[in-house]
């Protein structure tokens, strides 16, 4: 026979004491920085847990790209052949551009771009809460990731790497609540912040005085300050400007270039240091 | 008898991981909303079953394994994990005695409860607004416990877990 379960004070006592527990796990989460170093530690602890998880997802899609028809692949082989002419077209003249460039910046006196390292990293398919929205990586610090790592896809920012296990790291997106990266407008320079604002199509611009110059489909592209996201890579598009009068600043929102809600493949980017500068 | 202690912790336990797993499982875009609380599910199970065994300890460290897993401010989970945990444990004779109907419609009012802690915390914290979709999950979770209960219950009588 088992012991009645009567400790009333006992069971209370244990709420208690994980009810304190939460209040300071979630304090130090929110309000400190060292929460970091455990977040990475446990990552790497749970990460099994992550890949079982991912499974299914995983052979499912080796298993749709054994039964994919001859046809469809001839298909895709000449879009995709394609599309290479077209980008290596492209890349001639980005050639010629690049070594235009490069003479401009010697004869400005400033620094030279140099490639930066980059690698491809696979989205672990495994779910998120809508209140945080972010994507785990299979690479981590095995690769060298490390936190504050701007992410990107094919189009655009993605977002940047907020913790780091063994062999995933999770990248926070820029549609997150709590996200915000400095842009600046493609058309006329002008610098501003976008924030997410937690819908996966929507971001805000935040204290946009009236006056500015801002219209519809404006592309917002990074401005290289705030020493994460080096300059120029494609963010958002300017969907809606409001000017009401009786609000302190313009009412801008606009929606992400990337994709972030069907990401397969992320690039991680190993910014130059003197290019964030 | 320490034997069949340690075993019938094996038991829960893989009841328990797999819960875990299913919460985390990537799920198509339009079914997302709708995933059930597996893991308050499988939990409230126990605690209703067994509350020497599981009860707000073991709850608040799956929660907060939640988080880690799914990436939210930690404790978050984990409070609100614990919150339901401590009032099933607290009524777990009640529970046992009702209908599968009326603890299925307990569990939808239970995990309200949990879905708003979870909100009010991320409100208070990160500033959050609100969407009814995010009371969703509890009514599959109450449909699905509906399937849940008979199929732990059999679990529970086939390997004899106390």
């Amino acid at each position: 026979m088992n012991p009645i379960f009567g400790a009333g004070p006992a069971l209370t006592l244990r709420f208690a004491i994980v009810f304190v527990l939460s209040i300071v796990a979630m304090t130090v989460d929110v309000y400190t920085d060292s929460s970091k170093q455990i977040r990475n530690t446990l990552s790497s602890v749970v990460a099994p847990i992550q890949y079982i998880a991912d499974l299914p997802q995983q052979s499912i899609d080796s298993l749709s790209k054994y039964a994919a028809r001859k046809q469809f692949i001839l298909d895709e082989n000449t879009r995709l052949k394609n599309l290479q002419l077209i980008q290596n077209e492209k890349l001639q003249r980005y050639q010629m551009l690049l070594n235009e460039n490069a003479k401009l910046r010697a004869l400005l006196d400033t620094n030279a771009r140099i490639e930066a390292k980059k690698v491809v990293a696979e989205i672990m398919a495994v779910a998120n809460h809508p209140f945080s929205h972010n994507v785990l990586i299979d690479k981590g610090q095995s690769a060298d990731v490390f936190a504050g790592q701007p992410v990107i896809d094919e189009v655009g920012v993605v977002g940047q790497v907020i913790s780091t296990g063994n062999n995933t790291a999770r990248v926070i997106l820029l549609t997150d609540q709590t996200h915000a990266i400095p842009v600046r407008n493609l058309r006329n320079d002008i610098r501003a912040i976008v924030s997410g604002t937690g819908d996966i199509n929507r971001m805000v611009l935040n204290n946009v005085p009236h006056d500015t110059d801002i219209k519809v489909g404006d592309k917002l592209i990074t401005s290289g300050l705030g020493g994460l996201f080096p300059d120029g890579y494609p963010v958002a598009v300017v969907k809606e400007v409001h000017n009401d009068p009786s609000k302190p600043f313009l009412i801008v929102s606009a929606s992400p270039v990337a994709q972030v809600n069907r990401l397969r493949h992320v690039l991680l980017l190993w910014p130059d240091k003197k290019d964030l500068e | 008898m320490a034997r069949i202690t340690k075993s019938s912790w094996w038991f829960i336990g893989i009841t328990l991981f797999i819960a875990l797993i299913l919460s985390i499982m990537p799920l198509p875009l339009e079914l997302k909303a709708f995933r059930p609380d597996w893991l308050a599910l499988v939990l409230i199970y126990w605690t209703m079953a067994l509350p020497h065994r599981v009860n707000v300890g073991v709850a608040w460290i799956l929660g907060f394994a939640l988080d880690i897993l799914l990436g939210t401010i930690l404790g978050v989970h984990a409070l609100a994990m614990s919150i339901v945990i401590y009032i099933s444990a607290n009524n777990f004779q009640k529970l046992r005695n009702f209908s599968i109907w009326q603890q299925a419609s307990i569990i939808f009012i239970f995990l309200i409860l949990y879905h708003f802690v979870i909100f009010w915390t991320n409100r208070f914290l990160i500033d959050v607004s609100f969407s009814i979709e995010y009371l969703y999950p509890a009514l599959t979770s109450s449909l699905f416990w509906l399937w849940l209960f008979p199929v732990l219950r059999g679990y529970r009588r086939r390997f004899k877990i106390r």
